[in-house]
């Protein structure tokens, strides 16, 4: 009797063994984003689990300007998480917080053709941590009205940083509360007057050269400030965190250039009837005697080193980066990083504003920020002695030695 | 000696009891104070970025600090931010409460109004400033009618930020100050004074040798606890300046935030915490020693 109940014991142990193998186990995975992509991944999930109906995935977003402290925070909990930019990667590589993923794209055999140019940008010691799903890229955006009104010819194509200032001037007018600026700048404590710099390719000023390169473009966005083409940038000071799609819509602007997240925020805000501008866009100019780029930045998700679902995780980033994942980014208005000519096709397709979209996809992108984690810490130097360059309180050579010699100290030697 | 053996027994049972009380309170001062204290110490002593790698370095951290320009900047900036905002903030203090002590129908709606500050988030506080402080702001409005022809640019000038802060935080505290003070004044015997008056002591005589005399215990309070405040600000700075233009608003707390949640360098960070503990270490000592040459208790 005992040897027949210890058999069927252990047989129905042995099934119920057999029953948890074959159905897929139920996974959990804690996501960290910060909070203007919550709509995107909201949907993203949404068609991710309907397939994976055993996966869990538990977003958290947290606002844009608290996500870098926070994520520090709560990473080592984190399955997996999201990166605005390729800085914020390497200082997690370098923290040892992420996972590289070679292994796991060969092993699933995760096609990653329409990515590969990012993940060759963003790899860290011929390593990819990170899978795109986004990418940005700047241009500028100009208000037809106040061409119209100026007379002047709409930028339609190749043109320089020259004739953008020449250009700015005959678009600025009035005095006053009337006065039409030709060109919109930021608060001295951004870092857009980097921008120009971009465009020479300079993108890291731990470079003496590249430093050199943001230096002639601080002196350019000062220059359109202290020739009337722009407000003057004391007088920006207080502005921190001001809304500039907002300031265009006010149409006091002939011109700005930002990053073509810009399109979407003038587009909802032109449908929700919070302001109207008649504008459309145009690539970033280039120095005289160099070739057009446009410095991007891709957006990337990251699987972390403590996660215990790091398969099921890879699986869902895989799925963000992939072609499928690609339409829904495109019926948002996003550029997604997957990038093949169908998903450029739709993503100018029926487009009416901006009417030259296509400018968005006919760019040579260079990466704007380096994978370099010490790129944080040394651009806040440079933007704390531009600050003051800007606010007329010391001069470019100054600004340029304080740089270096700060750099030195407080980033390259004490790492 | 039974009687004794008894009171004994009580007084053990009520130390226990005590005890029971005041647990609640201690396990999370125990967990979230000192437990904390020694762990920066610890992590004082390591290169920690916030995750893994921790790797002992000695008083590296705190000899490299001396070196780091920032660090020096923002220590400078402490102390004169201290050294105006404590001297005024008490001196307003009690200019407030003398007048706060009259009795003039609908006082109590001022001294609320006084105090309102003190309860207000900070991040308004500094929005509202900020507008004031602007360029074309209502304050530069004044002092342009006022004959100014070229008014200071405020918080977007390296010369005038700090002082921008300091108006603004001396603004915020002297309410507080005087609400303290004004209970200090209210604890003053009238006796005094009549006696005073009968010696022939006018209102200025009586007032330095008798309010002030009595009022010094409040008025050491308010001194250690707005120095120790003023040592540790930040909120307003991240409020109204950011540390800027450049560095001349970062102090010691906003370097220690910036070393730590931005640049990812916590043991750095916790060495510039344990610096900034021990100046005030050394400066409420001095006040706690010097307290005995003029505080009437």
């Amino acid at each position: 009797m005992k040897k027949v109940l210890a058999l069927v014991l252990c047989i129905s142990m042995l099934a119920s063994l057999a029953a948890v193998s074959f159905a897929e186990e139920a996974v959990t995975l804690n996501f960290q984003m910060w909070s203007d992509e919550q709509e995107l991944f909201d949907k993203l999930i949404e068609l991710y689990t309907a397939k994976h109906p055993n996966v869990t995935i538990n977003l958290t977003c947290t606002p844009s300007n608290d996500y870098a402290t926070k994520l520090q925070a709560v990473v080592g909990d984190a399955d997996l998480f999201g990166i605005s930019s390729p800085p914020g990667l390497a200082e997690y590589v370098n923290k040892g917080a992420v996972l590289a993923l070679d292994d796991l794209i060969a092993q699933k055999g995760t096609d990653v053709s329409g990515v590969q140019g990012t993940l060759d940008s963003t790899a860290i010691d011929g390593k990819v941590y990170g899978l795109p799903y986004k990418t940005s890229s700047w241009v500028v955006y100009y208000n037809k009205d106040i061409f119209d009104a100026a007379g002047v010819a709409y930028p339609s194509g190749d043109w320089t940083w020259e004739e953008y200032f020449e250009i700015a001037g005959k678009l600025t007018s009035g005095e006053g509360a009337n006065k039409i600026y030709g060109s919109l700048n930021f608060q001295p404590t951004s870092m857009w007057w980097r921008v120009p710099g971009n465009t020479s390719k300079a993108t890291n000023p731990i470079n003496d050269d590249e430093l050199h390169a943001w230096m002639k473009s601080a002196e350019y966005c000062k220059s359109l400030s202290d020739a009337g083409y722009q407000p003057l940038y004391e007088d920006m000071a207080s502005d921190a965190g001001a809304d500039y799609s907002g300031n265009f819509l006010q149409g006091k602007y002939g011109m700005f250039y930002t990053g073509d997240w810009a399109i979407e925020m003038l587009n909802t805000a032109i449908r929700n009837g919070d302001g109207f501008v008649n504008y459309d866009i145009a690539p970033l100019p280039h120095w005289d005697g160099e070739e057009a780029v446009t410095p991007g930045a891709p957006a990337l998700l990251m699987v972390t080193s403590t996660s215990k679902h790091a398969e099921a995780a890879y699986d869902f980033i895989a799925f963000c980066t992939g072609a499928e994942a690609a339409e829904t980014l495109l019926s948002m208005d996003y550029f997604p990083a997957w990038q093949d000519e169908n998903t450029i096709a739709t993503y100018c397709e029926g487009k009416t504003a901006p009417e030259h979209i296509e400018f968005i996809v006919n760019q040579t992108i260079i990466s704007q920020v380096p994978c370099d984690a010490l790129y944080n810490p040394a651009a806040n130097v440079v933007k704390e002695e531009v600050s003051l360059y800007l606010l007329d309180e010391q001069d470019i050579e100054t600004t340029e030695e304080n740089c270096k010699a700060r750099i030195l100290d407080e980033v390259v030697n004490a790492y | 000696m039974a009687a004794k053996k008894s009171v004994s027994a009580y007084r053990k049972s009520q130390r226990k009891t005590a005890i029971l009380f005041l647990l609640p309170n201690l396990v999370g001062f125990l967990l979230f104070v000192v437990y904390p204290v020694f762990r920066a110490a610890i992590i004082s002593l390591t290169n920690w970025n916030g995750f893994k790698q921790m790797d002992f370095v000695g008083v590296r951290n705190y000899v490299s600090l001396f070196s780091d320009s920032t660090f020096i900047i923002s220590l400078q900036n402490t102390l004169i931010y201290t050294i105006v905002t404590v001297p005024l903030s008490i001196a307003f203090g009690i200019v407030m409460a003398l007048l706060m002590n009259l009795k003039i129908p609908g006082i109590k709606v001022f001294r609320t109004i006084y105090f309102l500050p003190q309860i207000t988030s900070m991040i308004a506080i500094g929005l509202v400033w900020s507008l004031v402080l602007a360029k074309y702001g209502p304050l530069n409005q004044i002092l342009m009618a006022l004959g100014n022809s070229d008014p200071p640019k405020w918080i977007s000038s390296t010369k005038y930020a700090l002082t921008s802060v300091e108006i603004v935080s001396i603004w915020r505290s002297m309410g507080y100050n005087a609400i303290i003070i004004l209970a200090g004044l209210q604890g003053i015997d009238a006796v005094l004074y009549e006696a005073a008056k009968l010696d022939g002591a006018n209102a200025w005589q009586s007032f330095v040798h008798v309010t002030i005399p009595m009022l010094s215990p409040t008025i050491f309070f308010c001194l250690v606890t707005q120095m120790i405040s003023s040592f540790k600000v930040f909120d307003i700075i991240i409020a109204m300046t950011q540390g800027g233009p450049g560095r001349a608003t970062n102090v010691l707390a906003y370097f220690v935030y910036n070393k730590s949640f931005v640049d990812s360098r916590f043991g750095y960070a916790s060495a510039a915490a344990f610096i900034m503990f021990a100046i005030i270490m050394f400066f409420t000592a001095i006040q706690f020693y010097g307290q005995k040459k003029w505080v009437n208790y």
